[in-house]
């Protein structure tokens, strides 16, 4: 490949207590590419996924973005160097209603103290309506409009989601990191985010690292394709390519009985 | 907020304005007009019951950001209040400071408390952080007691009434206005915080501590802004108390006032500020009306001793009650009332907020 290297995983493992749970994992991510990071339950996609936005610090490794090691980091400077992420439970903070919760997403790009923000001053009210106006933008992208001011916690479970994704979207990251975005949705929901996804990549031009179990969305979407089993990176490459394989076939199928 | 249909906003800045329409502004006018003249047909105990609500409100919406917003969980509230009340009193003791020494002294030690006791936070939780805090109110009490009787002021230490340059501020109507401003200086500070990014970045951390910190919050930062602002905002309550009541001593200080404050904030309603003022005037004057309600059953002379252990009992009573018929508290059940009447004569609970 001959685009530049966004991110790059040397060589990652991740042991807790005695269970290794990672081992010895490296790959490069392209800039603006869409990597999609497959295998079946408990491989390690989300503790990767974790291991890079700083939740987990690996046990041995490296992770290079823009210069830095984000191996040793905390989640909040992972977060200031360009890295947003969506969870698997979406994990909304549930007091707060759409919009709040899309605009604390713009925690790092507003500066205001809280001073200011006490008594409200000049600064806060300009803070505050340029960053709605950043917010709002998402919300129109994202089609969330008639959510706007819906406390997030009863909002419906796909909805959330999409939310969720708004927050990530709202700290303006360089790098998006999606864990499951699509899991438990309806055929509906799952196109719609699929049209999000490719929005994101093409208009946005952001890279995006996709956790996904939904192998059809992952062939007709995914640029390429990295392959986890049991901690491991068995396959990587183009999706045609790493779907017709036949060590992931048998990871994720099993081989047929009386085949051997 | 629930509207009634027909009202629009065009601009994001309409949005965030705190009074939205031409009927609230309506409303606050009455209610400004009021507290005005309240002062004016109320009885010394009514405007001296008024003065205490407005004080202790300070307090309230100070453990309200604390605990109902940034989620740290502190049993030391009595302490803030009496580290206020104490540094009041022996600067005044000692150097006769005035209050403009006394009131920003008081804010500043509760500033220095706020980080001390704010630091547990940063590795503790729940039961266990309101332990840690429950020893900052041990010590700060035991500090108070251990210079009364060293500086032989045994049943307590008198404090004069304050005075701005000529003019002395005695008169309990003069102090229901100053209690009053302050309170509704404390009240709009918190409103302001809790709709702009530090308040955001407390309600994230008590929601979920991991993914506030991964959205980019710094979460010991915040932990410990928000324990200093609770710590100074309670401070400066516990100056004004000092000399509100001219007096500071140890018994006044006791674990159950953090329990009444604790109280105040769960019977209102935790995470709302309307809630720490539903639930100050709640709390105020509940003994009050308990004493009310027994001089009018005409309890028998023998019974009144009891009348205390009654008050204490029926805080514990009246808290279990909210937790479980009513765990949104007195703004759950004032948000029903408001609604109610905005749709009436429909039956329809609105959407949204």
């Amino acid at each position: 490949m001959d685009k530049p290297i966004d991110l790059s995983i040397k060589a990652i493992s991740l042991a807790i207590g005695g269970l290794k749970i990672l081992s010895g994992i490296s790959f490069d991510v392209y800039k603006g590419e869409l990597l999609a990071l497959i295998g079946p339950n408990g491989a390690g996609k989300t503790s990767l996924l974790n291991c890079i936005s700083g939740i987990y610090n690996p046990t041995g490794g490296e992770i290079l973005f823009n210069g830095m090691d984000l191996a040793r980091r905390t989640s909040h400077e992972v977060a200031e160097a360009g890295i947003a992420r969506t969870f698997q439970l979406t994990e909304l903070f549930k007091h707060m209603n759409v919009l709040q919760n899309l605009l604390s997403g713009r925690h790092l790009k507003m500066k205001s103290g809280l001073l200011s923000n006490g008594f409200f001053w000049g600064k806060t009210i300009k803070e505050e309506v340029e960053h709605r106006q950043a917010v709002e933008k998402i919300i129109e992208f994202l089609e969330l409009g008639k959510y706007r001011k819906t406390e997030s916690a009863g909002l419906p479970y796909g909805t959330q989601k999409i939310v969720g994704l708004g927050r990530a979207l709202a700290m303006e990251p360089q790098l998006l990191l999606l864990d499951e975005p699509s899991a438990g949705m309806n055929r509906q929901e799952k196109e719609d985010i699929a049209r999000f996804i490719l929005r994101i990549k093409h208009e946005m031009g952001l890279t995006i690292i996709w956790v996904e179990h939904d192998m059809q969305l992952v062939g007709d979407l995914a640029d390429r394709i990295v392959v986890l089993n049991f901690g491991t990176k068995i396959a990587e490459g183009k999706p045609d390519q790493v779907l017709s394989d036949p060590t992931v076939i048998e990871s994720y199928l099993g081989t047929r009985a009386g085949a051997k | 907020m629930a509207f009634a249909s027909g009202y629009f906003k065009t601009s994001y800045k309409a949005d965030l304005s705190l009074v939205e329409t031409r009927t609230r502004w309506l409303f606050l006018a009455i209610l400004i007009i009021g507290l005005i003249c309240f002062p004016f047909i109320a009885s010394p105990f009514l405007l001296d019951l008024a003065s205490q609500v407005c004080l202790s409100l300070i307090g309230a919406v100070a453990l309200m950001l604390l605990t109902g917003y940034a989620g740290q969980i502190s049993l030391g509230h009595a302490g803030f209040i009496a580290a206020g009340a104490y540094v009041t009193a022996i600067l005044f003791k000692e150097f006769n400071a005035p209050i403009w020494v006394t009131l920003p002294a008081s804010g500043l030690v509760g500033a220095i408390l706020g980080i001390i006791f704010g630091l547990p936070s940063l590795r503790l939780k729940g039961v266990y952080l309101a332990l840690s805090t429950l020893a900052m109110h041990f010590i700060v009490v035991y500090m108070g007691a251990e210079y009364e009787s060293r500086r032989g002021f045994a049943t307590g230490i008198v404090i004069k009434p304050p005075s701005i340059g000529p003019f002395i501020i005695r008169d309990p109507l003069v102090w229901y206005f100053l209690a009053l401003i302050a309170a509704v200086a404390a009240l709009l500070f918190s409103i302001n915080l809790v709709r702009s990014r530090s308040g955001r970045a407390w309600v994230a951390i008590r929601d979920r501590e991991v993914v506030a910190e991964a959205i980019g919050v710094k979460v010991p930062l915040y932990k410990l802004s928000a324990f200093v602002t609770g710590a100074v905002m309670t401070s400066i309550s516990g100056c004004l108390f000092a000399y509100y009541r001219g007096f500071v001593s140890v018994e006044a200080y006791s674990l159950f006032l953090t329990i009444q404050y604790v109280a105040m904030i769960i019977i209102g309603g935790l995470g709302t500020i309307l809630g720490a003022v539903l639930g100050t005037i709640f709390v105020v004057l509940l003994p009050y009306t308990i004493d009310a309600v027994g001089r009018a059953l005409q309890v028998p002379a023998r019974l009144t001793t009891y009348m205390f252990a009654i008050q204490y009992a029926s805080f514990g009573l009246i808290m279990i009650i909210f937790l479980v018929v009513e765990p949104g508290g007195l703004v759950a059940v004032w948000n029903r009332i408001r609604n109610y009447f905005i749709l009436w004569p429909f039956k329809r609970r609105p959407m949204g907020r």
